[in-house]
């Protein structure tokens, strides 16, 4: 069997007296993909959020390639280095063009030259199809545009894993297609990845695992055929239903 | 080669047919200069003696501070700058003869009884500009009721309002103050002390200092001295209906040149104070966000200290205190840390409301990427928040122009000081002020264009990106 790329045992998330995250325990095997579902507010950001440590969990261990991970601030980065964030809201830096978008963190983090960084960055635009944007500034840019450009800055640190927190809520319906077909292609080429998403259809496609969240707890998880073919408990298949009503609408 | 230079000295007072004069062009009427002209009493002056030597003449304008050291590296010939002669700075030049007695004077209200010396100034209210020679020399006189102005000139508008008996000061100055703006009172003829003017030689040129006393003795002789007196200073020179009770253009006009330079020096600090307050609002804008109750705390005392208390009395602080505690700063460096001082308070504010309002994203999606927390400050935030900080950063700049005013309490000679001087000089208000305001409006009408425009642009940006 193998190492497990991250791993989560027992981790507890609390804001104040509300707890979020209450014992969560998760394996992402190299090359795989966990699609992480559940109702609004169940607590799926926080969780992506505590595996690069953007929020840092109350209790319980997080592993990556089976080894555990330590404090300090330089153990931190160098993580979060190593897995990249894939935002809602895309997060595109304003001040940048496109370009430099991608180009800050090689630059800045790993000290490489410009030419360098922009070799790998022009071969990242064209493989999210948006090489004619280099020179862009991100508000001149659509919304899936926005996104891809956001997948191709975090893929320049050449991250060992993906975290997608709800990467096609926030675009308008005909541009979810484009951000999607841009996941999928990553998934193809074997990369690990963990996407937060309400798009059952993509994760039945996509996804070898899929996590059913409720209120700070993983209630169901299995191959998608399983879990969103013929769920076992009763939350996952309201859920469902009800994600199924909203998307006919 | 010295004897050679000699030689040639001992055959003609101008060996290249030119004297080189220094003067401080920004005296009216003694000397004053519009675009290359020279005009004035001292450069005709210079003009009739170098005529009277068979040379010719070339004027070279300089700041009063720096022209002795010109004269003794050799750079003019003479200085002809309404210089008095004391035994102090006979020790290191050469005094031609007086050309202008430049003594203490009484003023008085056309036929009021002349008063003729100290003596008779006793029980009197006598009008003196505070800190001037006639304040020093009245001082012992305690039966002299003494009133101190900051500005001369007000001593003239009080004297003809009839709250004073009588105004002391120099002469050559109320002089022309007199023939400008004041035809209703009269300048008593007795020197109250000795104080002359002379054309300054350095050292080695006793040959031409010589030749020029010759030259001077001889107008002093055939009368042209008073003439140019006369010309420049007398009555009949007063000009059509002077007295300041309107505005004139022309006085404007003639005050341009050294309102331009005022703007120079008004800019220069403000620009340099705006410089280096920025690194130092930045610092304080981080440090009040610091998540270290020891930088935050210090960094909020300290900005509210700022700005709680007023600027004037910031400036007082540096400018009279520090030096008590041996630290003492030219005078342009301790103008400049005051007002870059200040201004950093409510910069870092500015700055910190900007950082404030940038989405919490752009932090988490820097971290994300592996950058530390100073680069997520340089790279990201610091970037922005100057972005979004640019339109009230502009009128922070405007407000600096206008506050680096305050520092003509300290005698620099920025714009708003050098329309004191001019408003004093011309006993003429009336005129200097518009210019002195119009001065700063067109230095700041630019700035706040500007602002106007940024903000309109950024709303738009603002809208589309929250869209
Ligand atoms: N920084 C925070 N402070 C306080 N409460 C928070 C914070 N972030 C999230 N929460 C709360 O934690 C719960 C889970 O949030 P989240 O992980 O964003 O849910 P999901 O992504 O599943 O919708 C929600 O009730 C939310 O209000
Ligand atoms: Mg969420």
């Amino acid at each position: 069997m193998d190492v497990p790329l991250i791993e989560l045992q027992k981790v507890t998330k609390n804001y104040g007296s509300h707890a979020v995250l209450r014992g969560v325990d998760l394996r992402v095997r190299p090359g795989s993909v966990v699609a992480i579902i559940g109702p609004s507010g169940c607590g799926k950001s926080t969780l992506l959020r505590c595996m690069n440590f953007l929020e840092r969990p109350d209790a319980g261990q997080l592993f990556f390639r089976g080894r555990v991970l330590g404090e300090g601030a330089e153990i931190l980065r160098a993580h979060r280095a190593r897995v990249g964030m894939v935002f809602q809201r895309f997060h595109l830096f304003p001040h940048l063009n496109v370009l430099d978008n991608l180009l800050l963190a090689p630059r800045v983090v790993r000290g490489e030259g410009r030419e360098e960084a922009a070799r790998s960055a022009h071969i990242l635009l064209e493989k999210v199809g948006l090489s004619a944007m280099a020179g862009a500034w991100p508000e001149s840019l659509s919304g899936g545009q926005q996104q891809r450009v956001a997948i191709a800055r975090c893929l320049m640190m050449e991250p060992e894993l993906l975290l997608f927190d709800e990467p096609t809520s926030a675009l308008d319906p005909e541009l979810v297609g484009e951000v999607l077909g841009v996941i999928r292609d990553l998934a193809e080429e074997g990369r690990s990845m963990c996407i937060v998403t309400h798009e059952m259809s993509f994760a039945r496609e996509v996804a070898s695992e899929v996590v059913m969240l409720d209120q700070g707890v993983v209630i169901e998880q299995g191959p998608p055929a399983q879990v969103l073919g013929n769920p076992q408990h009763a939350r996952t298949r309201t859920f469902l239903k009800r994600v199924l009503e909203h998307s006919r609408e | 080669m010295l004897s050679v230079f000699l030689g040639f000295a001992l055959a003609s007072p101008c060996p290249t047919g030119t004297l080189t004069v220094g003067t401080d062009a920004t005296f009216p009427p003694f000397s004053s200069k519009v675009g290359d002209q020279y005009s004035g009493y001292e450069i005709e002056l210079g003009q009739q003696v170098a005529t009277r030597l068979g040379c010719g003449i070339t004027w070279v304008n300089s700041s009063f501070d720096g022209i002795f050291p010109a004269l003794l590296s050799g750079k003019y010939d003479a200085v002809i700058a309404s210089v008095t002669i004391t035994d102090e700075r006979r020790q290191s030049m050469l005094f031609s003869v007086p050309y202008m007695e430049a003594g203490q004077a009484i003023v008085q209200r056309i036929g009021d009884p002349t008063i003729p010396d100290i003596a008779g100034l006793g029980g009197k209210r006598v009008g003196v500009g505070l800190n001037t020679t006639g304040q020093y020399l009245l001082e012992p006189h305690p039966e002299v009721i003494l009133v101190k102005y900051p500005a001369v000139d007000l001593t003239l508008s009080d004297l003809r309002a009839g709250r004073l008996d009588a105004v002391v000061g120099d002469r050559p100055v109320f002089a022309y103050m007199l023939q400008q703006s004041f035809p209703d009172l009269s300048l008593g003829t007795a020197a109250l002390n000795s104080e002359q003017w002379g054309i300054v030689f350095a050292p080695e040129r006793r040959d031409l200092k010589e030749a020029v006393d010759v030259a001077l003795s001889g107008m002093v002789a055939d009368g042209s001295l008073r003439a140019l007196e006369e010309k420049y200073l007398g009555t009949a020179a007063a000009t059509e209906g002077a007295a300041s009770t309107h505005f004139r253009l022309d006085r404007l006009v003639v005050s341009l040149p050294m309102l331009a330079l005022g703007a120079r020096w008004t800019l220069f600090l403000s620009i340099s104070s705006f410089l280096c307050a920025l690194p130092m609002a930045l610092l304080l804008a981080v440090a009040r966000g610091s998540r270290l109750v020891l930088l935050r705390l210090p960094a909020a005392a300290w900005v509210e200290l700022l700005r709680g208390t007023p600027l004037l009395v910031q400036v007082f602080f540096l400018y009279f205190v520090l030096p008590g505690f041996g630290i003492s700063l030219p005078d342009a460096t301790t103008a400049i840390l005051a007002l870059s001082i200040n201004a950093s308070a409510y910069i870092s504010e500015i700055l910190r409301a900007a950082l404030g309002s940038i989405d919490a994203g752009q932090s988490e999606a820097a971290a994300a990427l592996g950058l530390s927390r100073f680069q997520v400050l340089r790279y990201v935030l610091v970037p922005q928040a100057f972005r979004r900080a640019l339109p009230p950063l502009t009128n922070e700049a405007i407000a600096l122009i206008k506050e680096s005013s305050l520092v003509s309490v300290m005698g620099m000679t920025e714009l708003t000081r050098t329309g004191q001087e001019l408003a004093s000089r011309y006993a003429d208000p009336l005129s200097i002020w518009p210019g002195v305001a119009l001065t700063y409006f067109v230095m700041t009408l630019p700035l706040a264009r500007l602002s106007a425009w940024m903000e309109r642009r950024l709303s738009v940006g603002i809208r589309r990106a929250g869209d």
